[in-house]
């Protein structure tokens, strides 16, 4: 087993992505915590999938975007596991990637551009500023944000989502370039179009098909190959790797 | 480093008495059911009383007090077990066996005790090495006593575990299997020999430092890492002595003299 | 199967007689050496002294000190030589007799050998005497008399073994002033100083009379007593137990010098810890604790950490427990006895339990093995490590009041690795001094002291010098007898 014994906080993990890295860290031995804002129901359904596979896991709520809460998150896995070795910044501000519906440049309020970077970037300074001393502490750690292959490749410009991600790529290098010192790695993994998940639902049909044409493994992402490189970025078998972002794309982004 | 004395508080003797009682008749009685013990310790007093009062015969008696060994009353008890042909075994720890040896070859006396006498020690040699200390020790037994290496066994145990472990040639002889001297261990006993770098266990015939782990303990600490060095093969383990204080190499004052220097100041 | 090459780790004049030798085979880099030492008598050590006085009143007397910092210097120089095989057979042999890694041993080797080159053996020189120049002759003083100085004829030094090389600081000393040496190494590190000494009768072979370095084991009582007392002088490395116990046998009207075991530490100021700069002085810290292992007594075991910098003293403590790990990476320490390692594993779990009741004090370290470990202490202090890269971290609210915490340990006060702005510098350094600190040195620098140390607070030469003065009267009396005056 890959994280044996590793505590792993995944936010936003009740569903989607999210919710594959959970169950793939539990998997390989990793005590998981599974963060949610909203739906209990599904993120004690993760629990209920990974315990039932003889997986540890436990759900708690958080708003990541609310630094009080989630210092009460990290104050509490200490209590319960003291000890928080990986983080997944995977939490972000509901979205729809609805090309049809999408803002245009011309339209689009500054608001949109805030509530994104609140929750991508916002959601992921909290957790890491809260987190980071706990690493710091042990000498070791790993933080991964999930961003997005579009800040490489717009194929459709979600500007509000883009430049969120884009910036948390940017906090993501800054970041792994301080913690380095401390032995704690951080990365960020940029998935291309994941299907199914919540937010990729209304994409529509042609829109997929055009992305997968261009898509040298002539197949969209699914939440597995997302988490399939999370758990390596976890893992031992990741060394010396840092401030890095990892395409998961089917080499659609060749970086 | 200051001395540091150590205790074990026991909610209940019951498993401490159940964890002595059965290895000591196994390793150390088991040819016999009672015989007459001459104690020669007091510090683990309790384990020298409940061995007399399970094991020994009306003739045991503990034969030490606050100003050492009683040397007249020792002589005499084994003068009269020669003459009533009964077996004697001479329970102490190692040092006080050396003591007494001094005496005996100061006082030139000399004796054959009766067949299936044993000397029984426990402890260390504080300042010399064990295997030349133990070497010696056995010479005296053969000397002074006639008791011959079959019939000496040592225990391993402390005050911070209950259970202790004995040298197995007495229950080989019992058994009549090959004679073997390492020590072996109660079932709810563990013995591993631990890389003292890295702290995982060594493969058999590598020496290293013995961690101790005992379900008797059950109350306190299941698990201890001692400082001694030992080693271990399939037929049972040894103990070679205590891990010597590192001595700085080089000319960096060594961490016991600094401590030195400040109590001095205080 | 490997060949077997013999080496001496021993030298002695030619025409040394030795009845017994003992072959010591150490395996470095697949080749087997078989390292061949005699084991002396007393009678043996008798004439082997006989051998070096006259030696050094043939030899070492008539040549003039300017002489002997040339022919010092070439053999220094030889060695700055990275291809000189006797360089590169050091550099093959030590980290296998020593242990030590063996990137380190080849760099320390260099910057150490660096130390007693030409002008660096004048700076010894002009440091501590205004005119060397009395080393050979009388001369005229500022008072008016006239003054020669004499070193001792034959010099008996007692080497420790923790560092490679580190012999030569006292066998050039001694040399500078004349005397001849027999010199007692350590088996733990025997071969430098043997190797030193070829240097120089490679430079001069009349030279080669006047040393004998053989390792004994230390403490061997018939042979420190002919050697302490048929010397003029005895020169101690090692514990204040072996000085004493060699000290005893040393008579009265004899010189007797003992460099004891010593504790140096740090302390980092607020102003070394700003973001642009704490990075460096992590790193600097690092390398003072991991070059030898900690072994040498220049080297860190306490780090005193001022509050108030960009980073917090615990975050130091952070720091440097990474930038350890990565050294074991880079520089594995040892491999350590048995009863190293156990010293270091009782350190361990007596600061573990001691955290548990105190939340204040942290115990960072490494988890394969005991590579190394930091134990962070939240209020102000001192104390000594295990060595073998094991450390402690103070953190103190203002630097100035370190020196209250310093005081019970004067007698073993060393060296200081000060990192703190020029303003603060001289006002800490004179407080360090005042409770027995002998060097402020560089982080990064701690174990490499200069040439021109007052090594341990004393003289390098002078301690060694007995002098001579011829009054101004006894010359003008002396003018009435010339025969031709007027």
């Amino acid at each position: 087993m890959l994280l044996k014994q590793k505590v792993a906080l995944v936010t936003g993990s009740g569903r989607g992505i999210g919710a594959a890295i959970a169950t793939q860290f539990a998997q390989e031995g990793a005590i998981v915590i599974v963060n949610f804002l909203q739906h209990r129901e599904r993120a004690e359904a993760t629990v209920k999938r990974i315990r039932e596979a003889g997986g540890t896991a436990i759900a708690l709520q958080a708003d990541v975007t609310q630094a009080d809460e989630v210092k009460q998150l990290i104050k509490q896995i200490w209590a319960e596991f003291s000890g928080l070795d990986i983080v997944v910044n995977n939490a972000l501000t509901h979205y729809r990637f609805d090309p049809k519906q999408r803002e245009l440049l011309t339209t689009i309020p500054w608001q949109s551009y805030q509530t994104q970077l609140n929750g991508s970037l916002g959601g992921a300074y909290n957790v890491c500023h809260a987190a980071l001393p706990v690493m710091m502490t042990q000498g070791s750690g790993r933080i991964i944000n999930i961003a997005s292959n579009l800040v490489q490749f717009p194929v459709i410009p979600y500007h509000d989502y883009i430049t969120a991600k884009a910036a948390l790529i940017g906090y993501t290098r800054s970041l792994a370039s301080e913690a380095g010192a401390y032995g704690i790695l951080a990365n960020a993994i940029a998935p291309g179009l994941t299907y199914p998940t919540d937010s990729s639902r209304a994409t529509p049909e042609d829109t997929r098909e055009a992305i997968i044409k261009l898509t040298p493994t002539k197949r969209l992402t699914v939440p597995d190959d997302v988490a399939g490189c999370a758990t390596f970025l976890a893992s031992d078998l990741c060394r010396n790797l840092t401030g890095q972002c990892l395409n998961v794309d089917g080499g659609l982004v060749m970086s | 480093m200051p001395s540091h004395r150590s205790y074990n508080y026991h909610p209940s003797f019951a498993i401490w008495d159940a964890s002595m009682k059965y290895p000591f008749k196994h390793y150390v009685m088991p040819d016999c059911d009672r015989m007459t013990i001459i104690g020669l310790f007091p510090s683990l007093s309790r384990y020298v009383t409940k061995a007399v009062e399970y094991f020994g015969d009306s003739n045991s008696q503990i034969l030490v007090n606050e100003q050492g060994l009683l040397y007249p009353e020792i002589v005499a008890a084994l003068k009269a077990a020669v003459v009533e042909k009964r077996p004697v075994m001479l329970l102490g720890a190692s040092f006080s066996c050396v003591h007494l040896f001094d005496y005996l070859a100061q006082h030139h006396c000399q004796f054959r005790l009766p067949a299936g006498s044993r000397v029984f020690d426990t402890g260390g040699f504080k300042g010399q090495s064990r295997t030349v200390a133990q070497q010696d020790l056995l010479t005296a037994i053969a000397d002074k006593l006639g008791i011959s290496r079959d019939y000496y066994l040592n225990m391993y145990g402390m005050t911070e575990i209950c259970s202790q472990c004995y040298d197995q040639n007495l229950q080989n002889i019992a058994s009549k299997q090959p004679v073997k001297y390492r020590k072996q261990a109660p079932a709810w006993v563990r013995v591993q020999i631990l890389d003292p770098d890295r702290l995982t266990p060594v493969p058999f015939g590598q020496t290293g430092l013995v961690a101790y782990y005992d379900l008797a303990n059950w109350n306190s600490c299941v698990g201890i890492l001692t400082e001694d060095l030992g080693i271990a093969d399939e037929t049972g383990f040894e103990i070679l002595g205590r891990v010597s204080g590192a001595a700085a190499k080089g000319c960096s004052i060594s961490i016991d003299q600094l401590v030195a220097a400040q109590t001095h100041k205080e | 199967m490997a060949t077997e090459t013999p080496l001496d780790i021993f030298f002695a004049p030619e025409g040394t007689t030795f009845s017994q030798f003992k072959v010591l085979p150490v395996v470095a880099d697949g080749k087997t050496y078989q390292l061949r030492y005699p084991l002396v008598t007393a009678e043996e050590l008798t004439a082997l002294i006989t051998q070096l006085h006259q030696a050094q009143a043939e030899v070492l007397a008539p040549l003039s000190v300017t002489a002997l910092v040339a022919k010092l210097g070439q053999a220094v120089a030889y060695w700055t030589d990275p291809s000189y095989p006797l360089r590169q057979l050091a550099e093959r042999l030590l980290p296998a007799i020593t242990g030590y890694n063996a990137e380190t041993v080849r760099l320390e080797l260099k910057r150490f050998v660096r130390v007693f080159r030409k002008k660096e053996l004048q700076r010894f020189l002009e440091t501590e005497l205004d005119q060397p120049a009395i080393l050979d002759d009388f001369h005229p003083q500022k008072s008016g008399q006239l003054t020669r100085t004499y070193g001792p004829e034959t010099a008996f030094q007692v080497f420790s073994g923790n560092i490679p090389g580190l012999q030569i600081w006292s066998l050039v000393m001694t040399t500078l002033v004349k005397a001849s040496t027999l010199g007692k190494t350590s088996l733990s590190e025997p071969l430098f100083p043997v190797l030193f000494i070829r240097s120089l009768v490679q430079v001069d072979p009349r030279l080669a009379a006047c040393f004998a370095i053989l390792p004994w084991k230390g403490g061997t009582k018939s042979l420190e007593t002919v050697a302490a007392r048929q010397t003029e002088a005895t020169i101690v490395y090692g514990s204040d137990q072996a000085a004493t116990s060699i000290g005893q046998l040393v008579p009265l009207d004899h010189r007797f010098l003992h460099y004891g075991h010593k504790i140096s530490f740090a302390m980092i100021g607020r102003e070394a810890l700003t973001s642009d700069h704490y990075l460096t002085t992590i790193k600097q810290v690092a390398d003072d604790i991991t070059i030898y292992d900690q072994q040498s007594c220049l080297s860190a075991q306490t780090i005193v950490v001022e509050a108030g910098g960009a980073v917090t003293p615990l975050m130091v403590a952070q720091l440097l427990a990474a930038e350890l790990e990565n050294a074991q990476l880079k520089r594995p320490r040892a491999q350590l006895t048995q009863a190293e390692a156990a010293a270091l594993i009782r350190f361990r779990s007596e600061n573990d339990l001691a955290a548990l009741a105190d939340s204040q004090l942290k115990v960072f370290a490494s988890k394969q093995s005991t590579a190394w470990t930091v134990v962070y202490h939240g209020q102000p202090g001192f104390a000594g490590s295990p060595l073998n890269r094991t450390v402690h971290i103070f953190q103190i609210p203002h630097l100035e009041q370190a020196p209250t915490y310093l005081t019970a340990y004067r007698p073993y006060l060393q060296s200081c690795g000060l990192a703190v702005g020029p303003e603060r510098l001289l006002r800490l350094a004179a407080r360090l001094g005042q409770v027995g600190v002998g060097r402020i040195c560089a982080l990064g620098e701690m174990t490499r002291a200069q040439a021109g140390w007052h090594h341990d607070g004393q003289f390098n030469l002078l301690d060694l010098l007995r002098f001579v003065d011829i009054e101004h009267q006894a010359e003008l009396a002396a003018e009435p007898f010339d025969p031709d005056v007027e």
